[in-house]
């Protein structure tokens, strides 16, 4: 036991100014995003966007926004894609990034954060959006794909 | 001095210093079950521990500890949060000002504890240490208990392996912020110490098996882990709510201990941890200000004139902190940040307009009594003054009665099912994530089993000479403070910003006492204390993993899976309620009931752990790294 202690002890001196060579608690190390290259093959887009009443009795509606799945033809360094969905009629647009690195496999499945409307807010039965997935890399921006969707309300 | 000299003069000591060991020991923990039951709360707290805000109203505090411990009594500089203008600031004389003193004050130390240690050491890994240590002393404890060292090898190896899995993960602490660190830590002891009281005070009344069962469902089945960290008054008021009922207990039994020698002394100290609590929130203070004597003096055997000329003394020297306190911000003895607010109501937040209402009343007391009375004019305000708090008291207690009987609908959203209810909604109104007392702690239900009780009571014929026991006199203490409790926050629930029902706390260890006390729960819990174990590590390892499933295929936010949750625990408070009404102890009926109660402890233990690490991960942020490591790989919505 008293072994234990010490060396709990001892590793937290360590720890401090007193041993400048050792660093036990580090900062993750700033990435670099947005380098590298990708290129997207395939893109397979649901159109199933939904806005349901909260269930086991939540207030409000949430978002539900399937998640999208894409084909890499390509993919080098810190690239990012983001998924997004725009909603003119409700004003609401939401990003989601995702940053990909060298353990991505050669597909990867995108997902937008959900959010929530109050009931206020929700008056039809089905609104028009826009879902787009662009890309960030080493070459600039670009957009991957982009498909209008018809978002049901479902009570 | 030779060597010797003074090694024999260590040896004379050695008595000496293991008796003072011994006295601190008893004082604070009673008995070897009482450490293990504190070092266990202590490591469970601190797996939950995130160092951030989880709530707007901490950052008063934090402020306020800073500039306390810079030697200003008034907020200098928001070194926390937005400003200095955050709930529960109050402003005198241009000047803004903390409340909950009582706690910042206790927490000064702490600071300089922490800054020396961030000065010698990295701080996450000082903690952590600290972390360690606790697990240590806790695996220790086990392995006084067990046959065979297996668990003292076993679990010294274990807890190496967790210090070494925490280093290797670790990332620094911010060492600027050791004034929210200190306040976590204040907080998240005194909340170390409800489950270990709770034991106490159960052990005395009854067994110290059904002591220890009890701190298992205060601690696993009630929202206690969660609020434990967090920088409010809630935890505080739970310790002393039960701290208030040992004493009380003590104070009716003959004295048996080897420190305090006299009943009258724990009669006194109930009442000077009233006094003391004033300090942190002077409002509930107040309402346990009423309910202990209305308790206490009827039951008590000696009320001479002198006997309570004492307690009012030493009551009254257990104010002067906050006295003092109120003296220097805002220049009246009761008026302490908060107490006396704009509307008249106890804890609104509109803590600026005070200074008007308290002010004044103490003019139109001195004024309206002018002519003959005029040399008592002083004494008069003061008096008038004095009272004014127990008018705002009394007033809030009728509009929870009212409340009762206008909002029905209201009290059924704040006691039983939260749901869409509007009111427990967040700030921005969408997310259902404020759950009622029920769904927080499903376990609660089985106080309905004092129904069969009350229906098979009968009264003896007469009441004049029958003096209480003492575990009489507690049950009296705890319904009353429980009936308070309830009326006095009434009017207000639900509410947002509660999360489980934080303003009702007290609530958790009062109504686990109280259904513990039956002789049905009471009975059943002892005979099949192993079932009860399982149940409750069945539910929260098994149970957990099938909900972690559910939330991660159905959920999409965070106010689904609060309801979820709430869903769960209404589910297993249903079966509970009924088994508690049928009031059945003896054989099958008996292990069902154990099955029952293991269940609802373990579904409000899987929503604190799902609460913690993911729902309100505060950034993961968590003091220990394995823990934010946990939470960064769970994503669920």
């Amino acid at each position: 036991m008293t072994s234990v202690v010490a060396i709990i002890l001892g590793v937290t001196l360590l720890s401090g100014p007193l041993f400048p060579g050792v660093t036990l608690a580090t900062e993750p190390e700033p990435v670099a995003l947005e380098t590298g290259n990708v290129t997207v093959s395939a893109v397979e887009l649901s159109e199933d966007v939904t806005l349901e009443k909260g269930s086991y009795g939540a207030a409000s509606y949430y978002l539900d926004t399937p998640p999208v799945r894409v084909q890499f033809a390509n993919r080098t360094g810190r690239p990012t894609l983001i998924y997004e969905l725009t909603i003119e009629e409700l004003g609401y647009t939401r990003t989601t990034n995702h940053f990909l690195d060298d353990s991505t496999g050669d597909t990867y499945t995108l997902t937008l954060a959900s959010d929530t409307f109050t009931d206020g807010e929700i008056e039809r039965e089905q609104y028009n959006g826009t879902v787009t997935v662009s890309k960030r890399d080493g070459s600039g921006h670009g957009v991957v794909a982009m498909r209008n969707v018809t978002i049901s309300v479902v009570e | 001095m030779t060597a010797t000299e003074f090694v024999g003069r260590l040896r004379q000591r050695t008595p000496v210093l293991s008796n003072t060991r011994e006295t601190v020991y008893a004082v604070l923990f009673g008995d070897r079950l009482g450490l293990t039951v504190f070092l266990a709360t202590v490591v469970l707290f601190g797996l939950l521990w995130r160092t951030a805000f989880l709530i707007n109203d901490s950052y008063t505090l934090a402020n306020g500890l800073y500039s306390l411990s810079n030697g200003q009594l008034a907020m200098t500089e928001a070194v926390y949060g937005p400003g200095l203008e955050t709930p529960g600031a109050s402003r005198y004389d241009g000047q803004w000002y903390a409340r909950n003193y009582g706690v910042v004050v206790l927490s000064l130390p702490l600071v300089l504890v922490l800054d020396l240690l961030a000065a010698v050491v990295e701080l996450r890994i000082a903690l952590v240490a600290l972390w360690s240590l606790a697990l240590l002393a806790l695996v220790v404890e086990c392995g006084y208990y067990t046959d065979g060292d297996w668990v003292l090898y076993g679990g010294a190896v274990a807890v190496l392996g967790l210090f070494g899995l925490n280093v290797t993960l670790a990332q620094p602490l911010d060492a600027g912020r050791t004034h929210l660190y200190a306040l976590q830590l204040t907080h998240l002891l005194i909340a170390a110490f409800t489950p270990v009281v709770f034991y106490r005070l159960l052990s005395r009344v009854h067994t110290r098996r059904l002591g220890l069962l009890s701190a298992v469902v205060l601690t696993a089945g009630t929202p206690l882990a969660f609020w434990a960290s967090v920088p409010k008054r809630h935890a505080v008021t739970g310790t002393v709510v039960v701290c208030i009922a040992y004493c009380l207990y003590r104070s009716h039994t003959p004295a048996d201990g080897a420190v305090i020698t006299q009943r009258q002394t724990f009669r006194a100290l109930a009442y000077a941890l009233v006094g003391v609590y004033a300090w942190v929130h002077a409002p509930e203070a107040l309402l346990l200000c009423v309910t202990l004597p209305l308790v206490d003096i009827p039951t008590a055997r000696d009320n001479s004139p002198r006997t309570l000329a004492r307690i009012g003394v030493i009551f009254a020297l257990s104010l002067l902190p906050f006295i003092i306190t109120n003296l220097a911000i805002s220049g009246s003895p009761i008026k302490p940040p908060r107490l006396v607010s704009g509307g008249g109501s106890l804890g609104s937040n509109a803590a600026s307009s005070a200074g008007g209402s308290g002010g004044s009343s103490g003019s139109g007391g001195s004024s309206g009594s002018g002519g003959l009375l005029t040399p008592l004019a002083p004494l008069l305000g003061t008096l008038e003054s004095g009272m004014q708090p127990l008018l705002l008291l009394g007033g809030e207690l009728v509009s929870g009665i009212e409340t009762l009987q206008q909002q029905p609908n209201d009290v059924y959203h704040a006691f039983v099912r939260s749901g869409s209810a509007g009111g427990a909604l967040d700030n921005t109104g969408e997310e259902s994530v404020n759950l009622s007392l029920l769904e927080s702690a499903p376990v609660l239900v089985a106080m309905v089993g004092a129904l069969p009780v009350i229906r098979r009571l009968r009264l003896p014929s007469s009441m004049a000479d029958r003096t209480l026991s003492a575990d009489r006199v507690v049950d009296a203490f705890a319904i009353t403070t429980f009936v308070g409790v309830v009326l006095l926050y009434n009017s207000r629930l639900p509410l947002h910003a509660q999360v489980t029902a934080r303003y009702l706390f007290p609530l958790y260890p009062l109504g686990v006492y109280l259904f513990v006390r039956l002789p049905a729960v009471r009975k059943s819990l002892t005979d099949h204390w192993r079932l009860f174990l399982w149940t409750v590590a069945g539910t929260v390892l098994i149970g957990g993993q099938v909900t972690v499933v559910l939330v991660a295929v159905t959920v999409n936010g965070i106010g689904e899976a609060f309801q979820l949750h709430a869903l769960l625990a209404l589910g297993s408070a249903v079966p509970l309620g009924i088994w508690a009404l049928s009031g059945r102890s003896k054989g099958r009926a008996g292990q069902i009931g154990t099955v029952l109660l293991g269940a609802a402890t373990g579904v409000a233990a899987v929503f604190l752990l799902l609460t913690t690490v993911e729902y309100y991960a505060l950034g993961d942020t968590h003091l220990l790294p394995m823990m934010r490591a946990l939470g960064e790989l769970l994503t669920l919505y």
